[in-house]
């Protein structure tokens, strides 16, 4: 008669595979344009849609920042299309360096939306910490 | 518009991911390229376009007007960037400017009163010494075109249209009775 527990000669079960980091999620945050001819956003504190929407109601700027660049496109569209009707632009490019950001605005009409963009990271252009 | 197409700014406004990323590598292709030549040709740059190219992010700067005075052009915007200063532009002409007025299609012009400053492309003409040329688009879909020998850039803190964060320096507001 033994006493080993019952399962002792069975092979050790293979540890489960180790989960797979889902992909880090855009992030909303203030913005602001740095002064002079870069067209650098600066990005501030991190903020939810809702914050955003207002935000970008007084006429401020916004940054969707992230890896995954058309998951911040498709959020900056959703932030803007709740302003308004909004239309797409690319930043001016003029001198070397990543430095302006693509961004939805409000489409130019009468009467007028809130001035102001909402900016989004790219995978080559990047906002600068810094508000 | 030799590198910010039309095309591509149509293509834009796409809303798959895919003409999209396209579109975005087309667009970082022309912005190299198009630093690329202005890299070539900045030494040659006179005062006043180097002020320019040195000093401002013109694009989505509101166009408050434009018009000509003999052989000088004149435009007088409000930047975007902070702190949203005035600026007059005043092209010195060596021939008459150019407005293609349907340079952009309909939709992905502005309808409203306000225009901003789009993408510009500087080019050099030849010659001792050399003249420039330059292609403005707006938001309403003009390409406007100049020819000139510099430009003089004039800048103002602005006080109406007032900066958005409200910061006017240099200025007081008094209640009518303190002015009295």
């Amino acid at each position: 008669m033994t006493t080993d527990p019952p399962d002792a000669t069975q092979p050790p079960a293979p540890e489960p595979p180790a989960p797979v980091p889902p992909p880090p999620q855009s992030t909303i945050h203030e913005a602001e344009l740095e002064p002079g001819a870069s067209g650098r956003v600066l990005r501030g504190a991190e903020i939810t849609f809702d914050a955003a929407v207002l935000r970008r109601h007084a006429g401020l700027n916004v940054v969707v920042c992230g890896e995954d660049q058309n998951a911040n496109r498709r959020l900056a569209s959703r932030i803007e299309s709740a302003v308004g009707p909004c239309q797409r632009a690319d930043p001016h490019i003029r001198h070397a360096g990543a430095h302006a950001l693509p961004h939805y605005q409000q489409t130019r009409r009468d009467p007028p939306g809130p001035a102001g963009h909402t900016f989004y990271e790219t995978a080559r252009r990047r906002a600068r910490r810094g508000t | 518009m030799r590198y910010f197409t039309p095309e591509l700014i149509v293509m834009g406004q796409a809303h798959e991911d895919q003409v999209l990323d396209e579109q975005n590598r087309l667009w970082e292709d022309a912005g190299d390229r198009y630093v690329a030549y202005l890299d070539t040709v900045r030494s040659h740059f006179p005062a006043g376009l180097r002020q320019l190219d040195e000093s401002y992010y013109l694009h989505d700067a509101v166009v408050h007007g434009m018009g000509r005075r003999g052989q000088s052009f004149v435009i007088v915007l409000q930047l975007d960037t902070p702190p949203q200063s005035l600026l007059t532009f005043t092209y010195d002409l060596v021939e008459d400017p150019t407005v293609i007025k349907e340079a952009l299609p309909a939709e992905v012009c502005g309808s409203g009163p306000i225009v901003d400053w789009q993408y510009d492309e500087i080019e050099m003409a030849p010659g001792e010494p050399p003249t420039w040329r330059q292609s403005i688009l707006l938001s309403n879909g003009w390409e406007l075109r100049l020819h000139f020998r510099d430009v003089q850039v004039q800048e103002a803190q602005a006080v109406l249209p007032a900066p958005r964060n409200g910061a006017v320096a240099g200025v007081s507001f008094v209640p009518q009775r303190a002015a009295q």
